[in-house]
């Protein structure tokens, strides 16, 4: 009887309180229907025997992680605000003959219905869901495997193992608050007078200093790898900044225009500056971190949709042709030829005509650039000066021999081409030894060496192969056994399918093989071969993995915006309730206040993106490096597509706003 | 001449789902001359607040006429009902509201804000308003700062800052002290001393022993009314407790 008792009244509760429960059950169920799906496509068998499988499942890995992490951070958010606008209500129990133990016992029974609805729609959602994503997964990352509807029972438990944690320490938690609280601060917390905010300088200049730290490293920080571990600081420092700039910064800002006596007392600025003084108090948190989530879900969407996009631009500087086939070591004229006639070989007894063969020979050096000045050092002994760029060294003959004009040059002259880097010295001193810079080449290509130009780099054409050697010992001298060694590359284009082309490998292969066999220690060829549509395929997978993700978390951290937003909007609306009432009776017409409601909540919830928009084109130089670590050199593409998610973003954004506002307007219109 | 005229006003609330009427007022008529001081008197549900309501343009009366200043106030257009009460009327509430995000020099701008005056003339109508209530020392402070006494000076300043015609005074001792209520209710007669008219609904009777003149309110209806005349506060006191004694033992017309 009793435990019917209860049960009802937690049901009464939780119909009554609609408004609020909702959205919270919604969130809950979106976030752990995405949860289940993470978990069941790391467990999928299907996917697990898929090649690139592997590096799949650590994306995913990484995904549910972030997720749990979210899940947690996010529904104690949200239940804390329940908690904040139900107080009174609780009181009022307590009042009537309620005690705690009892309200503990309704409250227990609250957490049970939404826990389980929840956990139950989640599962449901995520089942359903389930196949439709694996689809969207298989096409983006083009891999083909026949699919059944698998259900994920592991799953399932785990999500529901994970979820009913998170709510059963709400509900701890939300038992303690009670527990703690008298009856009367319940009735009252609600409407208790509140203090004007302090002015925190030292934290709003800190706030400014922060984000533009962040910001310089941004922009300023030039060595890709570096960007790495900066990126990192400056995200840290433009969160901090974000922070601070919106608890204390906007207040600051809001007192300095309260200070403009002119400005202040106009009819629009008099109700939203002072009513956002306040509300910045209370909602400055929440809406920083709408802010960076924002910026999260911005960068994380742009950026692998572009890496996504870029995938054949990617591919193409690595892999000019269909294939590339690279000897390394010093290799002699000989073997050269005959590694090049097992390559035609190969291809004439896979039945294939091939196209636009190149060869050359490179030696690629790295070294510490400061000016002319260039050293050979190992950074493990001393710490040398400048930028660390690597110089990609061949012979006149080979130049000549790819050039549209042959050159000329002495022993002690050199040709160079700048691939990224800083032209205008006149001679390069490496480690002692001196280069005259004869001529900078403008147009020189050499198809596939533009490989991995994370560092800067410098085409060098040196005289001859003693000139060459003699780079090569220098270097050899301080690398030691980690020194690179002279590369021999093909790349070519065949005329076969597919199939062909994996005839053509397995006989290339095979044709070394044999050679190296029949030849002693030391005449053996280290060769390498790449097909091009392999490496696509792996890059596919792994853009595709990465894209998927973006896009999957960034749909999880839009939800949670969406949820805050519309939160802020309903609990702004209860208190805001009563201002307008008094506003109302002073002599504002319902349209005057309305219109103030508008430019207040407007300022309040686009501030946000219109920060996270500064936070992204501050981030764009960085983000256009760090794409560059995986080979994406295309800043316009990498451009349109931040546009176009920023629209997209600022569209949904709008909409949810709209739809939000209009809950606001309904709590704040209510009469009486 | 009248500055405030109720004539035969009648207002009845229709239940929300329009089965049961209630009438609230069935025939009141008075009028308000310039620079009176007339207080309403009557017991809960008389239908003072509804009257209250009807003379500040918040509601319409069923039928009826209530002219302000000249101006038929069922005849105003929604849009301009906001801009006529501001300009016209002054208001002060039993609870005082005063807005908690503004301190209480800000609150008491705020109808000449929303009427779009500039900030100097808005200090200089406040300069005597502040002085002659005795709130200058408390103007740059929030209302949670200041006691109740202060909070409601300072609506009165509010009240009193636009130059209104007529300023309605719903219960305005109803939340102070008897200290604060004193002072309060001398304040509000050197104020219509100094040619204010007001119009007071109260059941207190020490409030509504300060005007000039007192309305009783019963069943929807004016039933008595009284002059000050040249008697003094505690005169005024003794006359209204005799009437009230009258209309709540039920008895008739009395004079």
């Amino acid at each position: 009887m009793n435990r019917f008792f209860y049960g009802k009244l937690a049901f009464g509760n939780l119909k009554k309180n609609g408004r609020l429960y909702l959205p919270y059950m919604l969130a809950a169920i979106g976030i752990g229907a995405m949860f289940y799906i993470m978990l069941a496509l790391t467990a999928d068998e299907g996917i697990g025997k898929m090649p690139g499988a592997a590096e799949l499942k650590m994306i995913m890995g990484l995904g549910c992680g972030v997720i749990m992490v979210f899940a947690v951070i996010f529904l104690f958010y949200t239940n804390s605000f329940l908690m904040k606008r139900r107080k009174k209500e609780f009181g009022l129990f307590h009042i009537l003959g309620m005690e705690k133990r009892h309200i503990g016992k309704m409250m227990f029974w609250e957490t049970c219905m939404v826990g389980f609805i929840s956990i139950a729609g989640a599962a449901a959602a995520g089942v359903v869901l389930y196949k439709l994503v694996v689809l969207v997964l298989l096409r983006i990352t083009g891999l083909e495997v026949p699919f059944g509807f698998t259900i994920s029972v592991s799953g399932i438990g785990n999500m529901a193992i994970c979820f009913a944690a998170i709510f059963l320490a709400t509900m701890l938690y939300n038992l303690v608050q009670v527990k703690k609280a008298n009856a009367i601060e319940l009735l009252h917390s609600a409407n208790q007078g509140e203090k004007e905010p302090k002015t925190r300088w030292f934290l709003a200049i800190l706030g400014v200093l922060a984000l533009g730290g962040g910001y310089v490293i941004a922009i300023v920080a030039e060595d890709p790898l570096g960007a790495l571990l900066m990126f990192f600081v400056a995200v840290l420092l433009v969160i901090l900044g974000t922070y601070c700039l919106f608890t204390a910064g906007s207040i600051a800002l809001l007192k300095i225009m309260r200070k403009n006596k002119t400005y202040f007392y106009k009819t629009k600025h008099f109700i939203s500056v002072s009513g956002m003084i306040y509300r910045m108090k209370q909602n400055a948190v929440g809406l920083a971190n709408i802010c960076i989530l924002s910026t999260m879900v911005l960068v994380m969407v742009s950026g692998t949709i572009s890496l996504y996009l870029g995938m054949e631009d990617i591919i193409n500087t690595q892999y000019p042709r269909d294939i590339a086939i690279t000897g390394s070591g010093s290799l002699t004229d000989g073997q050269k030829s005959d590694l090049k006639g097992m390559f035609q070989q190969a291809a004439a007894e896979s039945g294939q005509s091939v196209e636009g063969m190149v060869e050359y020979t490179t030696l690629d050096v790295a070294v510490w650039k400061s000016g002319g000045n260039m050293v050979i050092a190992n950074p493990e002994d001393e710490q040398p000066e400048g930028t660390l760029c690597v110089l990609e060294i061949l012979t006149l003959e080979e130049y000549n021999r790819v050039a549209k004009e042959p050159g000329q040059l002495q022993d002690d002259e050199i040709f160079v081409c700048v691939r990224q880097g800083e032209a205008g010295d006149t001679s390069y001193s490496l480690n002692g030894k001196n280069l005259r810079i004869k001529e900078y080449l403008e147009d020189f290509q050499l198809e596939g060496m533009d490989k991995m130009i994370i560092y800067d780099g410098y085409f060098l054409v040196v005289k001859d192969r003693q000139v060459m050697q003699e780079l090569y010992e220098m270097q050899k001298a301080v690398y030691g056994e980690r020194a690179s060694v002279e590369t021999y590359s093909i790349f070519a284009d065949l005329s076969g399918d597919p199939g062909q082309m994996e005839r053509y490998e397995e006989r290339f292969l095979g044709l070394l093989e044999e050679y190296n066999q029949t030849k002693g220690e030391g005449e053996t060829i280290a060769a390498k071969l790449a097909l091009k549509d392999e490496r696509r395929e792996e890059m596919m997978v792994f853009c595709g993995g990465f894209l998927f993700l973006g896009v999957f978390l960034g749909f999880v951290f839009l939800m949670a915006t969406v949820l805050i937003i519309y939160y802020k909007q309903v609990s702004e609306g209860y208190e805001d309730k009563g201002r307008f009432e008094i506003m109302r009776k002073v002599g504002m017409s319902p349209k005057e206040v309305k219109a103030s409601i508008h430019i207040q909540i407007m300022k309040v919830f686009f501030l946000p993106l219109v920060m996270a928009g500064v936070h992204l084109t501050m981030a764009f130089p960085m983000m256009n490096r760090l794409l560059m670590l995986f080979n994406l050199r295309n800043p316009g593409l990498f451009a349109a597509c931040t546009v176009v998610v920023v629209c997209i973003f600022a569209g949904i954004y709008g909409i949810v706003f709209g739809i939000t506002a209009k809950a606001y307007y309904q709590i704040v219109g209510e009469q009486r | 001449m009248a500055i405030l005229e109720v004539n035969n006003v009648k207002k009845v609330y229709t239940t929300r789902f329009g089965g049961n009427q209630v009438q609230a007022l069935t025939d009141v008529s008075f009028s308000v001359e310039k620079g009176e001081y007339v207080a309403i008197m009557g017991e809960s549900g008389s239908g003072k607040t509804t009257l209250l309501n009807i003379l500040a343009a918040l509601d319409k009366a069923t039928s009826g006429l209530v002219l302000l200043n000249g101006k038929n106030l069922s005849t105003l257009r929604d849009a301009e009902v906001s801009t006529f009460r501001r300009e016209n009327l002054g208001f002060v509430f039993q609870d005082f509201n005063l807005l908690d995000n503004f301190n209480i020099q800000d609150n008491i701008f705020l109808p000449l804000v929303l009427a779009g005056k500039n900030y100097n003339e808005m200090r200089v109508r406040l300069m005597p308003i502040a002085e002659s209530l005795g709130i200058q020392a408390i103007l740059r402070k929030y209302p949670y700062e200041v006691s109740g006494g202060q909070k409601q000076r300072a609506a009165v300043a509010r009240a009193l800052i636009t130059g209104p015609q007529l300023i309605l005074a719903d219960e305005p001792t109803g939340a102070l002290d008897s200290k604060a209520a004193e002072s309060l209710l001398s304040q509000f007669q050197e104020i219509n001393e100094a040619g204010q008219t007001i119009l007071m609904v109260t059941h207190s009777i020490k409030a509504a022993s300060c005007a000039k003149r007192v309305l009783f309110i019963k069943d929807g209806q004016v039933f008595h009314q009284i002059y000050k005349g040249s008697s003094t506060d505690e005169e005024m006191y003794q006359k209204i407790s005799d009437t009230l004694t009258v209309i709540t033992t039920g008895g008739g017309k009395h004079e």
